[in-house]
């Protein structure tokens, strides 16, 4: 996998709405449809890291008649990353498929 | 309710977080392993599968916790390095390193290209050699437990497989140990087909259990079983091989059944072995199996009934749990009786019995195989095993060196990816991926070389007395050693730089900016040692090849006694034509005066034993009247030729005369002597007139004493020997030589005409150049000497490359330093001076290494040589010169270039 492609799926999955870390996993393998997927080992200290970084914001929540979870949400710092690194993320696959020769569909 | 903190707490513990922080972590997985579990349970699974599942979330602990420690601690480190997290798994960035190296390898074409090249000659190399040693003398027969298989044999000087019917019997019946022991005896079959020409085909006398014991089933039909194999009623009945089946049958099932008449026997054929099989003989093809019952029908006399002659060839299976040794002890308990006393009965006299006290036993494993060929193979193979192994070793040494060198300019990559934490073993692993990649070039490439190399030197070796036949297509044991050797050179010469390069000094080397980095006095040790290694090991190489080529010399050199240039051999086979001895006689008179009149042929004749064939016929010969003794009594080579035989093949005449046409069946027998003969029976009496015993009674007296030559071989010692008149024997030889006066295969049309005139009919078993047959005696030094020379070639080629480039490199480095002494008045031949003075050193340490080392290895050359011993001074000298010269050539460049150092541009260098 690309050098920080997992933060950029991270990144986006969020920007919409704030996702609980359950939720986001969920979300990794289902969209892909299973071919990633990650695992309390390495999607939280990954969650951490953006934290730490400023780029998301981890808030605990409380529902009733469920224990609080927490929840993510883009800072707008993390919006601006986000938006560096989507076009990035495109040019590059751009360039892959130029030289693989697929169509970029 | 599921305790998931209590595990997560456990995970976390060696991170000592603040105690908040751990809660609020431990809070947040849980809720994740909680849904985890939910979920499970939602979708059907047990609450245990349920809980595992959750569980295997948190994958390894000491994975969790080293990635929360990098995000946990207070100044996270960002790694940049590739495939950070490979201790989970081994081959994690496998894929990573391959792509990497390949780009490495891509970036220097110029140093890929050679690399691989030198690699792909080392590695091939030896896959070649490695192709022909397994075919020779490592594979298994195809057949059932090979390994239980032995083969005894007779020794008296050289060991034999070789015993008569009656021990045979003996061993058969008494022994313990076997659980079946099987005879066999080769045999040249006369065979016609009906609708094919006759011809004569590898055939093989076998008793009756001979597949049963060694596990051989048929393709098609029946093998020969005991039942065939009775003396008093044999079944007249053959099995044949899958390579004959096709080539006389077209795979034809209607074979089965076909009659095959073999030396005027009709047999049956019952069977096909299948195509794997092809005797037991490695390098040679039966393709007739006929009971060795019926060899009292095919030939007369019998082998089986004559006391004592030793014609086959056996085989033991031992039985199961029975070791060597034991079926050793066994067999040599009973060989006195079975071998030694029949045989002593048969001699007489006190020389006799001391031989027979020096008879040994020998058993040996068969399960690869009888192979004259490879006794014949195994030490030379041994030694060009050796050769190629130096010359790869010579190649790796280059290749670390280069690797070395590279590493030096790779310097601040490396200590780029050491600051920024990339690991050692990481970065030794990163290294070594491109070395074994390298090595995989190299070896796909060798592979390929491997294949047209061991295809030719399989040529080499059918050009031998005795055709080999071996496949020696790389097979996937050939592919085995081949991928083990290129894993061995990667680590061999990847180890030492990857180590090196992976402990440099960051600071320096950072500091040192773009132009690499400067390892210092141990990496210019290190590269030295290696050319001073390189140069030890050309050296040994070169002595050796000095050694082969030297001793092939010496053979070429051998005065055989005769003229072996342009003298044609033919041979014919009367045996099978109708032709009446008497008959016979008078036609190859006839066919003789033919031959003659030839324009082109100066002089023909013919004799019963060809010249150095191997083969050859013994009397006992003393001289009339004189009592019997020990001494006078001698066993003395014998050959029968025609008139001329000697002016044919130019063997001066000393004393008395030739045969001529007046030596007749009923005039006075004629002998003629060798001088060795002369000397040894007569010492300075004159010969001539002398009357000599041959055999039991017949007197023959002497007309002529002739020169001495070769009788059996190439390399053998001057023996006496005593010429018989072909025409005053029963049966003339078939054994024609013909001296042209230019080439004698231009005469080969006519001879044959000649032949078809006078002898119509008769088989022309042979034709071949007495040059030929000499060389085929020699076939095993050319093949040795050749290889040997091309791979001491290729090692000193290639350790000037290496000595060439370390010296450049050096150059480079220094040209600074230079650049200040001839600012301070130093002149070009100084510095050159200087550069080659170095040089000499390397050299001449590698050379005091060498000598040492070669004349230790060249001990086990010693019986390979001729004429010379391995401690040869000559020869050892002339390699020390040679390499001498090669290095200092090899120097010259970059010493040159040092001298013409601009100080000016020197100093502003840097």
């Amino acid at each position: 996998m690309k050098k920080g492609s997992a933060e950029l799926l991270i990144l986006s999955l969020i920007e919409a709405r704030p996702r609980h870390g359950y939720e986001i996993s969920k979300l990794i393998e289902a969209r892909s449809a299973g071919a990633l997927s990650f695992h309390v080992a390495s999607l939280y200290p990954l969650l951490y890291r953006l934290e730490k970084r400023g780029w998301i914001k981890g808030q605990w929540v409380e529902k009733a008649g469920q224990r609080r979870r927490r929840y993510y949400k883009l800072t707008p710092e993390g919006k601006k990353t986000l938006k560096a690194q989507r076009s990035a993320w495109e040019s590059f696959v751009a360039a892959i498929s130029r030289i693989t020769g697929t169509e970029h569909a | 309710m599921l305790e998931w903190k209590t595990e997560i707490r456990h995970r976390l513990a060696s991170l000592e977080l603040e105690p908040s922080r751990e809660a609020e972590i431990a809070e947040e997985l849980s809720q994740h392993l909680m849904d985890r579990y939910t979920e499970s349970l939602a979708c059907g699974a047990t609450p245990e599968e349920a809980y595992r599942a959750a569980l295997a979330e948190l994958d390894s602990a000491e994975l969790l916790a080293r990635e929360l420690r990098r995000v946990e601690s207070s100044a996270p480190p960002e790694p940049v390095v590739l495939g950070s997290n490979w201790r989970g798994d081994m081959f994690g960035g496998l894929w990573q390193d391959l792509r990497f190296a390949t780009r490495m390898l891509l970036k220097n074409p110029g140093f890929t290209v050679v690399a691989a090249l030198t690699l792909a000659l080392g590695i091939g190399a030896n896959t070649a050699i490695f192709t022909l040693m397994d075919a020779v003398l490592l594979k298994r027969l195809p057949v059932k437990q090979p390994e239980q298989l032995v083969e005894p044999m007779m020794v008296s000087g050289k060991a034999y497989n070789s015993f008569s019917w009656q021990a045979f019997q003996h061993w058969r019946q008494r022994n313990q140990s076997l659980s079946g022991l099987i005879a066999s005896s080769n045999s040249r079959f006369y065979c016609v087909v009906e609708g094919a020409a006759p011809e004569r085909v590898a055939g093989q006398y076998v008793t009756g259990d001979f597949f049963s014991v060694l596990g051989v089933s048929p393709a098609i039909g029946r093998m020969i079983t005991p039942g065939d194999d009775r003396f008093e009623a044999p079944n007249a009945v053959a099995v044949i091989s899958d390579g004959y089946w096709s080539r006389r049958f077209g795979r034809d099932p209607a074979a089965l059944g076909k009659r095959i008449v073999v030396e005027d026997v009709p047999l049956t054929i019952v069977g096909v072995a299948p195509a794997e099989f092809s005797g037991l003989q490695v390098g040679s093809r039966v393709d007739l199996w006929a009971p060795l019952a019926t060899e009292p029908l095919m030939h007369r006399p019998s082998f089986t009934s004559s006391a004592g002659y030793k014609w086959l060839q056996l085989v033991g299976r031992m039985k199961p749990g029975i070791s060597l040794d034991q079926a050793r002890a066994d067999l040599d308990l009973l060989f006195r009786p079975a071998v030694v006393e029949p045989e002593l009965a048969l001699q007489t006299g006190p020389e006799a019995e001391r031989r027979g006290l020096d008879w040994r036993l020998k058993v040996e494993p068969a399960g690869n195989g009888l192979s004259p060929l490879r006794e014949q193979f195994s030490k030379p193979l041994a030694v060009l095993m050796v050769i190629v192994g130096l010359v790869l070793l010579i190649a790796c040494a280059n290749l670390a060196n280069l690797l070395l060198t590279r590493a030096a300019t790779r310097g601040r990559e490396i200590a780029v990816r050491l600051a920024l934490g990339a690991g050692r073993a990481r970065l030794i692993r990163q290294l070594l991926t491109e070395s074994l990649l390298l090595s995989l070039i190299g070896a796909a490439a060798g592979v390929l070389l491997a294949n047209f190399g061991a295809q030719y030197l399989l040529e080499i070796l059918e050009s031998g007395r005795t055709p080999v036949l071996l496949d020696v297509q790389p097979d996937s044991r050939a592919l085995v050693f081949t991928a083990l050797l290129s894993v061995l050179t990667a680590l061999l010469y990847g180890l030492a730089p990857a180590l090196r390069a992976s402990r440099s000094d960051l600071i320096a080397a950072l500091k040192v900016g773009g132009r690499g980095l400067e390892f210092g006095g141990s990496r210019q040790r290190l590269s030295r040692s290696l050319i001073v290694a390189q140069i030890a090991i050309s050296l040994i190489l070169l002595v050796g090849a000095g050694l082969f080529l030297r001793t092939l010399r010496n053979l070429h050199s051998i005065d055989l006694g005769f003229e072996r240039e342009n003298v044609l051999l033919v041979t014919l086979d009367p045996s099978h034509s109708g032709y009446a001895p008497e008959q016979t006689r008078h036609s190859f008179l006839a066919l003789l005066d033919g031959i003659q009149a030839i324009p082109g042929v100066r002089s023909a004749s013919l004799s019963w034993n060809p010249p150095v064939a191997g083969g050859g016929s013994s009397r006992t010969v003393s001289l009339e009247g004189r009592a019997p003794g020990p001494e006078a009594k001698r066993e003395i080579y014998v050959n029968w030729v025609a008139p001329r035989y000697f002016e044919t093949l130019g063997v001066p005449l000393m004393a008395g005369r030739d045969f001529g046409s007046h030596d007749t069946p009923t005039s006075p027998g004629a002998v003629i002597l060798n001088q060795t003969m002369a000397r040894v029976f007569f010492g300075d009496a004159n010969p001539i007139g002398q009357r000599i015993r041959v055999g039991d009674n017949d007197i023959r007296e002497v007309v002529g004493v002739v020169g001495d030559s070769h009788y059996l071989e190439v390399r053998e010692q001057i023996t006496p020997t005593l010429y018989l008149n072909t025409f005053q024997s029963p049966a003339p030889g078939g054994e024609f030589a013909i001296r042209a006066t230019g080439d004698p295969n231009a005469v080969i049309p006519a001879v044959r005409r000649e032949i078809e005139r006078h002898v119509k009919g008769m088989a022309i078993a042979n034709v071949r150049t007495l040059a030929s047959q000499v060389d085929a005696w020699i076939v095993q030094e050319r093949l040795v000497a050749l290889l040997s020379s091309c791979f001491s070639g290729l090692a000193m080629f290639i350790a000037a490359v290496g000595l060439y480039g370390v010296l450049s490199y050096t150059v480079a480095r220094r040209t600074q330093e230079i650049g200040i002494r001839m600012a301070l008045g130093a002149q070009p031949r100084d510095v050159m001076a200087m550069i080659l003075k170095e040089i000499t050193w390397l050299v001449c340490l590698g050379l005091a290494l060498g000598v040492p080392l070669a004349l230790i290895l060249g001990r086990f050359t010693a019986d390979l040589l001729y004429g010379l011993t391995p401690t040869d001074p000559l020869t050892i000298v002339a390699g020390i010169l040679v390499m001498l010269t090669v290095a200092l050539l090899a120097g010259y460049v970059p010493a040159r270039r040092a001298s013409r150092v601009d100080p000016m541009v020197a100093l502003r260098h840097e």
